[in-house]
């Protein structure tokens, strides 16, 4: 029987790799049974999705290089 | 315009690259910045790549893109630079994940706890304010579960090739992504968030 804290761990591990039998089993029979890691389980595929998409440029076009970064590199341009 | 693909004759490379750095400092800043923890960091790892794109520039073929070929190079100068910070390992974080477990499940139970709005993905995005929760959340990463997290759920490279680029083992890298998915959770929902849905 896994506890809540080994159910987390493993959710996340599934995200990434291919689990076992034995710990895809494991994993089912605890979220058949536990709604704090279901919700869990469902929090950690949003936030997966929410930074899919965050690399997009148009969702980031707030974030630039200050003026005076982009002198300063510039600058050091010159003096290669 | 630094149009690569132009039959350049009368620019110097240096002329070039400069303006590189107009048409293509912000977006090569914005992929650093997501990737590093501080502005200055970011702007030095900007600053090494047209410095490195400059020595090479005899050696660019043309065949690529000017963006795609710089971005190219600031990965490998990222890459790099968490090389560099190898030692930092898991043992730099004495709470042994318990803390960060324990705080995933705390959240969770205040999720549930709370009748709220339900967001999703796309809404979030979609938010100025709410994209900048998220960069906060992200820069509150320690770098070594930043870097790997980066990688993983921005870039959805695999796991073979993150450890292979980051030297770390596959159960090193399960539980990085698991104590940075768990502290982003945390501080996403604590931020204002009470509730993530898919729906």
């Amino acid at each position: 029987m896994l506890t809540c804290e080994e159910a987390s761990l493993l959710l996340s591990e599934k995200m990434d790799v291919s689990l076992s039998p034995i710990k895809r089993l494991l994993l089912q029979t605890h979220l058949l049974m536990c709604r704090k890691c279901t919700a869990v389980k469902e929090q950690m595929l949003a936030l997966r999705k929410i930074f899919l998409g965050l690399d997009d440029a148009s969702a980031n076009e707030e974030i630039k290089l200050p003026d005076e970064s982009r002198e300063r590199i510039k600058q050091t341009l010159r003096e290669q | 315009m630094a149009d690569l693909n132009k039959t350049a004759e009368s620019e110097s490379p240096l002329e070039e690259i400069s303006e590189l750095v107009e048409e293509h400092g912000d977006l090569l800043y914005r992929f650093a910045r997501n990737r590093v923890n501080s502005h200055e960091l970011a702007e030095d790892l900007v600053q090494i790549t047209f410095i490195s794109a400059l020595k090479d520039w005899e050696c660019f073929r043309r065949e690529s893109s000017a963006k795609t070929w710089l971005v190219s190079i600031l990965r490998h100068k990222i890459i790099d630079h968490y090389r560099r910070k190898k030692p930092e390992s898991l043992e730099d974080y004495p709470d042994g994940g318990e803390v960060v477990t324990q705080s995933a499940i705390e959240s969770t139970e205040m999720v549930q706890d709370t009748e709220s709005i339900r967001l999703n993905p796309e809404e979030i995005l979609e938010q100025k304010e709410l994209r900048l929760t998220l960069r906060e959340c992200l820069d509150a990463l320690p770098e070594r579960f930043r870097q790997v997290f980066v990688m993983r759920d921005i870039e959805n490279e695999s796991t073979e090739t993150i450890c292979r680029e980051l030297d770390i083992s596959a159960s090193n890298f399960s539980v990085l992504m698991f104590r940075a998915r768990s502290l982003l959770k945390d501080c996403f929902l604590k931020k204002g968030f009470p509730s993530l849905s898919l729906k």
